[in-house]
């Protein structure tokens, strides 16, 4: 790999400690992937974790001088503030999320801790070079964006952040996203949670290649995050195309070499609408938004409210950009006294949901129940609009 | 047995000499037990194995990055991280995680190596120099 004099002399220390240990991981990497050459990224997004590593390298690197030089943006982990002293935390797991943020935000990061961060003003255009992990972002911004990002882990990302770079291979490069395998979608997907479904039933068998999604499909940016939240969480695959829908979905094809073309047949798809819902008893809780829901997202339970009044406890889960914007609408006051809890900054995958063990949960994603199950929550999977119809349903 | 020589490629810089000791599984290091340096991985083919202080070969690493990190970083904090790893393929997480801990980590060792290694064996790693000399 060709390094140029300026990142041989940030190599060599120039820029600080910090930058110096950020070049010599994301050298390391471009050696052992064959990467040619660095080229400059202009956004990160870092999937902090809020573990002991985690702290020990946002710390580190701040304290070698590490300062973020382009636009990028964190994961999220939970609202402190929010969750503190309800019995959801100890104290021990709020510092430690705590110091982590603060480290990173003295590291000049936009703390936005958002798993949607192109909904929140982190937003790559087409064919322009990035650095983001959190598998779904990055599905999301390599498919339904077309900029181009490896999956990227959080420590590199955090590296990219630091001196604006990335080593160019993989998804970097047109030849690789290029597709390999065509997935017919036999029902196609007429809304959002069809996404998921699809998603879902699709990625066990895709394996690790580039689809080309095939069906009638109708598109929106909050169906397209599905499909990719839902590929990387019972599959591994950050980049997909959606014909008539991705903006690299025909260039995908020029020159493909298809080595696989498969059908989701609509018996798949209804048997994994079943398996959701299966033993569906009755609900004591509602947690939407994972991934993080979004502004129209969150219009739509309110329009599905229709004044009334929810009987169970209903959370959602979305960007505090956007809970700040709601708390300035009448949305915000509307949703409050309709007993819906708008919460920022979190992530379903954390341990602030303690308390939610035992409950019978619904949740309108995929992903929210296969991570909750590590952490012994039980949810059953259902569209948002039959969630919320829960929500208001007969107090039990 | 006399002194073998094999070429390298570096993923993370340094030198160590040690025990060699043969994974045939990929590991995850948040499997680790950072008291004891054990693999507590069930069905794992070192379970139940102490990697601290090894020559560590084995065939990949596996899991996301914030586990892996965090597996090493408590083997770290602990002393018991190996001494130096020798696998056949390196992701970005197994180079990220080698340079942060400073574990002096190599890989494509040409195949004689595998043939002549066996557990127990003393092996040096120069990640620099780009050799692994069979002792």
């Amino acid at each position: 790999m060709r390094l140029t004099e300026r990142e041989e002399a940030v190599l060599g220390g120039a820029e600080g400690a910090g930058a110096a240990l950020a070049m010599e991981i994301l050298a390391g990497i471009g050696e052992v992937m064959e990467a040619d050459v660095m080229v400059p990224v202009s956004r990160a997004h870092v999937s902090a974790s809020a573990q002991e590593a985690d702290l020990w390298f946002a710390e580190k690197m701040l304290g070698e001088g590490a300062r973020t030089r382009i636009c990028a943006t964190v994961n999220p982990s939970y609202d402190v503030g929010y969750f503190r002293g309800s019995g959801f935390i100890t104290e021990g797991e709020a510092e430690l999320a705590e110091k982590c943020a603060s480290a990173y935000e003295k590291m000049g990061f936009i703390m936005n801790l958002t798993c949607t961060p192109y909904f929140d003003g982190n937003l790559p255009g087409l064919g322009e070079a990035a650095a983001f992990s959190e598998s779904s972002a990055t599905a999301f911004v390599n498919s339904v964006l077309g900029a181009r990002s490896n999956p990227e882990s959080a420590q590199s990302a955090l590296c990219s952040a630091i001196v604006g770079l990335t080593p160019r291979y993989g998804l970097l490069l047109d030849e690789n996203r290029k597709a390999t395998m065509i997935v017919n979608a036999e029902a196609g997907a007429a809304d959002e949670f069809d996404f998921s479904v699809l998603g879902w039933a699709a990625a066990k068998r895709i394996g690790r290649g580039v689809p080309l999604f095939r069906g009638n499909f109708r598109a929106t940016p909050e169906g397209l995050m599905n499909l990719g939240a839902e590929l990387n969480t019972a599959g591994r695959v950050p980049l997909f195309h959606v014909e008539g829908a991705t903006p690299e979905a025909a260039a995908a094809l020029d020159g493909a070499k298809i080595t696989d073309e498969i059908t989701i047949t609509r018996e798949e798809t209804e048997a994994v609408k079943e398996s959701f819902a299966e033993a569906y008893t009755g609900a004591d809780g509602v947690l939407l938004g994972c991934p993080h829901y979004s502004l129209e997202q969150i219009y739509r339970v309110h329009r599905r409210l229709a004044g009334r009044s929810a009987n169970i406890p209903v959370w959602i889960l979305t960007s505090s950009s956007v809970v700040s914007m709601i708390n300035k609408l009448p949305l915000g006051r509307e949703l409050a006294e309709a007993g819906v809890s708008v919460v920022g900054d979190t992530c379903v995958d954390q341990p602030c949901w303690h308390k939610l063990r035992g409950m019978r949960l619904l949740t309108d994603s995929p992903k929210c129940f296969y991570y909750t199950s590590r952490r012994s929550l039980r949810f059953w999977v259902m569209p948002a609009e039959r969630c919320i119809d829960a929500a208001l349903g007969p107090r039990r | 047995m006399g002194t073998h020589v094999f070429s390298c490629r570096k993923i993370a810089a340094g030198k160590a000499e040690g025990e060699i000791l043969i994974s045939k599984d990929d590991i995850c290091f948040y499997l680790t037990d950072p008291e004891s340096g054990k693999i507590i991985e069930e069905g794992h083919a070192l379970d139940g194995v102490d990697i601290s202080g090894k020559i560590l070969v084995f065939p990949a690493g596996k899991g996301s990055s914030s586990v892996n990190l965090d597996g090493l970083y408590q083997l770290m904090t602990h002393g018991k991280c190996p001494k130096a790893m020798i696998v056949e393929y390196a992701d970005a997480i197994l180079v990220t995680c080698a340079i942060l801990m400073r574990i002096p980590t190599v890989d494509r060792v040409p195949a004689g190596f595998y043939e002549l290694i066996r557990d127990g064996a003393r092996c040096r790693v120069d990640a620099g120099g780009g050799e692994v000399t069979l002792l």
